[in-house]
């Protein structure tokens, strides 16, 4: 662990690399303010960028962007009673009721400080797990590989807020998208319709910019309020912020924990986290701190959780290339970009990546501290800006940043034509993140399926004969049947108070 | 037709895209895959074998989400739309409609442009189009707003990330040499 570090605090140590975490957390936090957009698409839209750069360099404004955006959200909930991103929503609770006490910069400085020291928490539990899980991982073979990428594959899948059935099909969708392209065990060309421009496949920056990002400005549009300029408070954050959270210190350490395990959880997202520590810190809380109108203790619960989530989310991403949620999973394929392997390989072909990785994550939470209530004002004016500015914004940065990573008007092409699928399919219900999982981990269960069945010479045998592999198959089908399980039939078999 | 039942035309339409997309996958293994022999075989050489599983998958998960909506009927409305705002009656519904249609246009008019005519010109012009068709008045804003973002955008990509943007008959490109970049 501490070698890794060490050889990691040679690549971080660049004034580079430094400035780019900088601006990742302060554009993370400025995306997470901004509603609708969030962590995922700050990662989106500067992913084309990271391309451009070091491996270090590029992870860090990435990881800096999830950290900052999981945290931003909380300064429209706070003022505007709309979480900034889905993470903040439980943060509203008191928050927003502490702004309307005139506590607004309070409320704000707390959410930072709250979530840095969350987000350090988690960090400081990925670099003591992550290590370890990799070196039991390392041993595994194919079979349990292909195992993995399923239970990866299907985590998502089977707790996004939509249909399960159809967070299924959608994670075979994006299967199936990865698979375009020039098959690398037999050379065959698949789907490509004899067009010499997917014989290299489809680019998942061309995928994803138009799955979410160009979807996002259609519904932007629908949803209305184009010219409205949301009334915003002026407030003033201080960093005497830090002292009133740590008056929480027993449940700002819970809370992290909380936040750190289910982000740990593949597919158990930051929210869930968040709600489960505001409830836990609300039934602990004493008599006179009166959660929902307006209790600090509220705050930091919620915010603590859901940054802790981050290094926790991060666990299985980099040590098991299981994505925690869908910002790990494009993370992921920014690893990929970048030429690197996720998952055990990681640790031991580019062992000072793993280390520059978790040293810039541990900055980008203290650059969060930092430039999150230095900066505040700005994002605080940033949420004045009319949508009919902002969305031809995201729309130009996205479609230059999918042309600049091959200068191909084809991926452009491609974008556009995703954009339509993913405007169709959250339109009617089908979860989208699933799509990026499947992307990413299609190739990984193909390869390994493909290898396992080569060592077998017969057939499928070679997962009974494996004992974790098997264990875990088993695993992933019992959650995929309990997840299709009709909700009535559940009922019977579990007391409706505990589903 | 009434609303819901859009939606619910809409649904089925989705899920036989679906079933769509698995006939595609066995076409191309009965032939583009069987032609390059690479439908059969073991597992090194049988590239048609996962996609074939993917596919089954798909299938059976599609026939489950069928019979879902047969027996409870389709979702009532969309679960990722926003509730409807205060001012949403069906006329201004229908004029965001309306701008979110100018807006798919002008993408599409923004990919076709975007190699002859060069990035520069294309992003203010296109840009600038897309602002104004989203009410951004008075006039002057949408036009100064896009030439500052064409400008951004260009020293982000162009200056620092040496990326070589489309520069079309116009042939403009700014001179970030001179400024040492």
């Amino acid at each position: 662990m501490f070698d890794l570090l060490i050889s990691g605090a040679g690549l971080i140590a660049s004034p580079l690399v430094i400035a780019l975490v900088a601006l990742g957390c302060a554009g993370g936090l400025l995306v997470g303010a901004l509603p609708g957009l969030g962590p995922l698409m700050g990662i989106i839209l500067l992913l084309p960028v990271a391309f451009y750069l070091p491996p270090v360099a590029g992870m860090g404004m990435l990881i800096a962007i999830y950290v900052g955006g999981s945290c931003g959200g909380a300064v429209s909930a706070i003022l505007l009673r709309i979480p900034g991103t889905p993470l903040a929503a439980a943060t509203l609770l008191d928050g927003y009721p502490m702004a309307r006490n005139g506590r607004a910069g309070d409320a704000i400085g707390v959410a930072i400080a709250a979530s840095a020291i969350g987000g350090m928490f988690g960090g400081v539990i990925l670099i003591f797990f992550a290590p370890v899980l990799a070196r039991v991982a390392v041993n595994f073979g194919p079979p349990e590989y292909f195992a993995l990428a399923v239970t990866g594959l299907m985590s998502i899948a089977v707790v996004s807020s939509e249909s399960t059935v159809k967070g299924l099909m959608t994670g075979c969708l994006g299967i199936l998208i990865a698979l375009v392209g020039t098959d690398p065990m037999s050379n065959a060309l698949r789907f490509t319709f004899g067009n010499h421009n997917l014989f290299g496949g489809i680019h998942i920056v061309a995928v994803v910019v138009g799955l979410f990002a160009l979807s996002e400005a259609a519904f932007q549009i629908e949803d209305g309020k184009l010219g409205a300029k949301p009334e915003v408070l002026n407030v003033k954050v201080s960093f005497s912020s830090l002292f009133l959270t740590l008056k929480h210190r027993w449940n700002l350490l819970r809370s992290s924990v909380i936040g750190t395990f289910f982000g740990a959880l593949p597919g158990a997202s930051g929210i869930i986290a968040s709600f489960t520590a505001y409830a836990i810190a609300k039934a602990q809380a004493g008599p006179d701190e009166e959660y929902g109108n307006g209790a600090v203790g509220g705050v930091v619960a919620t915010e603590s959780a859901n940054n802790a989530c981050c290094g926790g989310a991060l666990i299985p991403t980099l040590a098991l290339a299981i994505p925690g949620d869908a910002a790990c999973a494009v993370l992921m394929g920014a690893l990929l970009l970048l030429g690197l392997q996720p998952g055990p390989q990681l640790f031991t072909l580019s062992g000072d990546v793993v280390g520059g990785v978790f040293l810039a994550y541990l900055l980008a939470n203290v650059f969060l501290f930092v430039l999150g209530i230095l900066l505040t004002p700005v994002f605080v004016s940033v949420l004045k800006l009319r949508k009919q500015y902002l969305v031809p914004t995201v729309l130009l940065m996205s479609m230059i940043g999918v042309y600049a990573i091959q200068s191909s008007v084809y991926d452009l092409w491609f974008a556009f034509i995703f954009g339509i699928v993913g405007y169709v399919l959250r339109k009617f219900q089908y979860p989208l993140s699933p799509i990026v999982i499947g992307i990413i981990l299609g190739p990984i269960a193909e390869g390994n399926l493909r290898r396992s069945l080569l060592i077998s010479q017969d057939g499928l045998s070679i997962f009974a004969e494996r004992p974790i592999a098997m264990t875990i198959l088993i695993l992933d089908l019992i959650v995929i049947l309990w997840a299709i399980l009709p909700r009535r039939i559940k009922g019977r078999l579990v007391p409706t108070r505990a589903l | 037709m009434t609303r819901k039942k859009q939606m619910a035309l809409g649904h089925w339409i989705v899920l036989f895209a679906m079933f769509g997309i698995v006939a595609l996958v066995f076409q191309q293994i009965a032939t583009s895959l069987t032609e390059q022999g690479a439908a059969s075989g073991d597992a090194l050489y049988n590239a048609a074998l996962f996609p074939k599983w993917v596919a089954i998958t798909i299938a059976g998960l599609g026939v489950i989400v069928a019979v879902q909506m047969l027996i409870f009927g389709v979702p009532d409305e969309s679960g990722t739309e926003a509730p409807a705002a205060p001012d949403e009656t069906s006329d201004n519904r229908a004029r965001l409609r309306l701008q979110e249609m100018v807006i798919v246009g002008l993408t599409l008019l923004y990919l076709v442009m975007l190699e002859p005519v060069g990035f520069h010109v294309t992003t203010f012009v296109v840009i600038g189009a897309m602002f104004a068709a989203l009410d951004a008045r008075p006039l002057w804003r949408p036009l100064v707003a896009s030439a500052a973002l064409t400008l951004i955008a260009s020293f982000i990509f162009e200056g620092l990330l040496k990326v070589v943007l489309p520069v079309g008959y116009f042939n403009l490109t700014p001179p970030y040499h001179l400024m040492g970049l």
